[in-house]
């Protein structure tokens, strides 16, 4: 039987229903209310509208930075991501054909940026492991009015499990499950946005998911002990 | 199916990531098997953990910092939109165009060789023939200033003179002048090559023109004219002018 599945229990099921709408909202909504704006957006930012193109930003943005988030695992690296994720729509806009999806290409951008800003920062690992851990305050804090201390504590501990559980996923594993899992992408969506084949995404987010099950699974049995 | 078939494709079942009918063997296999549908359970309850995986909410400022900072990196690539936008589509480089311009480049310049070479060719003709029916000091100098063509008066012995058409016509005319003829075929050509004009002027010189000595009149003027290419030299005899001579004197000699 799964070892952490008692704890997980106990989480009032109000509080997990809240955080899974919230992450779903954002993006459907944005989606199909900015569509046809998006289109003229884009052409307008491409003719080197900044206006426009500011507006792009704020559309996208919370996306953006939410993603670079969850595959860097901190807020400064996530905010160095997304400007330059930015930054690279702006100079590749021209680039971008009105018959593709914006946010596709989007997200293609911002797993590349998220990988090249890994590779610069080799203490990329072990900074994420840190700030995991609990080393940056605000990271994994939870508002405590819209929890009492007991729930804030066990979002906190799930946060961080997850996070430490990320951590130990290489770069194409862990963009994989995010944008399956988190993102809640199709499977065959995330093989374009990877620029890779179904069946590998595929092998990749089983191996993900199972990685991510033991690591919880040895987690929550250490802890126990201690106990 | 078995166990750990089942335990492989465990992680794509809870999400329906896999295909329909082996769906279907493992939902077959997970309904008779508790330790197998324990395990799904904790598959579901990991995908749960991991939908929750949201970042903290940002504040505003944190995203209008990142726009800024953005509209700040692209500010002086976006100051003049229209203009720098323009010229950067003008210049960016299309290899079609470029290979396209280059041919027809080529084609243009070949072609301006060719009619600039051959309209030399005809010019050369009547001037060379002008000159050998007038050969005052004027038609010299007129034919001093072919741009292909130069008068050497008297240089060297006589080379390379197969091939050249102007000199087989200038042949000719000096053949039909019995009187020139026999004066030409009497002269040792080396022994002329070599002489220089009877009052040692270069004929390329407007002054050029021989003295009308009777000593020296009775002599035929050698007037080579070397062209651009080295092997072809334009040779040809004239009688010394005389005031009176004219086009239609000159093939009866002096």
């Amino acid at each position: 039987m799964y070892v952490g599945s008692s704890k997980f229990a106990q989480v009032p099921s109000g509080a997990r229903d809240m955080a899974l709408a919230v992450e779903i909202l954002l993006p459907v909504n944005a989606l199909t209310q900015t569509q046809t704006s998006l289109t003229h957006l884009i052409e307008r930012a491409a003719s080197g509208d900044t206006a426009a193109f500011e507006q792009i930003m704020i559309h996208s943005q919370q996306r953006v930075m939410a993603m670079t988030w969850r595959m860097l695992g901190n807020e400064a690296d996530a905010r160095d991501a997304s400007q330059e994720v930015f930054l690279r729509v702006y100079k590749y806009l021209g680039r971008f054909k009105q018959d593709q999806d914006f946010f596709a290409w989007l997200y293609t951008i911002t797993v590349n940026v998220c990988r090249d800003l890994a590779k610069k920062r080799q203490h990329h690992s072990d900074r994420f492991m840190s700030l995991a851990a609990g080393a940056d305050e605000g990271a994994f804090a939870v508002p405590a009015e819209q929890e009492d201390a007991e729930e804030a504590l066990m979002h906190t501990q799930q946060r961080e499990l997850i996070a430490r559980a990320m951590a130990t996923l290489p770069h194409k594993k862990r963009a994989s499950i995010v944008l399956r899992d988190v993102e809640g992408l199709p499977t065959d969506e995330v093989a374009r946005i990877m620029k890779s084949s179904s069946t590998t995404v595929r092998s990749q987010i089983s191996s993900a998911r199972k990685k991510i099950k033991i690591y919880c699974e040895q987690y929550l049995r250490r802890k126990e002990r201690s106990q | 199916m078995n166990c750990k078939h089942v335990q492989e494709l465990l992680p794509l079942y809870v999400a329906r990531d896999l295909e329909e009918n082996c769906a279907q063997q493992v939902t077959a296999h997970v309904q008779s098997c508790v330790e197998c549908a324990g395990s799904v359970d904790e598959y579901r309850e990991t995908r749960q953990l991991l939908q929750q995986f949201a970042p903290p909410p940002f504040s505003e400022a944190v995203y209008a910092g990142i726009r800024q900072r953005v509209l700040r990196e692209i500010g002086p690539e976006a100051t003049a939109p229209g203009l720098s936008r323009l010229l950067e589509s003008l210049f960016r480089p299309r290899i079609r165009w470029a290979v396209a311009t280059a041919l027809l480049l080529a084609v243009c310049v070949s072609a301006f060789y060719f009619i600039a070479n051959r309209t030399n060719d005809q010019q050369q003709v009547p001037d060379i023939r002008h000159t050998v029916d007038g050969p005052t000091s004027s038609s010299i100098k007129e034919s001093e200033g072919l741009p292909p063509a130069s008068i050497v008066k008297n240089k060297g012995p006589v080379q390379g003179l197969a091939g050249s058409t102007h000199q087989s016509q200038r042949r000719k005319r000096i053949g039909s002048a019995p009187d020139r003829s026999a004066s030409v075929n009497s002269a040792d050509t080396r022994s002329m090559s070599s002489q220089t004009s009877p009052n040692g002027n270069n004929l390329a010189e407007p002054d050029a023109v021989p003295a009308r000595d009777p000593a020296t009149s009775g002599k035929p003027l050698r007037v080579e004219m070397q062209t651009e290419d080295p092997n072809i030299r334009i040779i040809w005899f004239t009688p010394q002018p005389t005031k009176q001579d004219s086009p239609s004197k000159f093939s009866k000699g002096t």
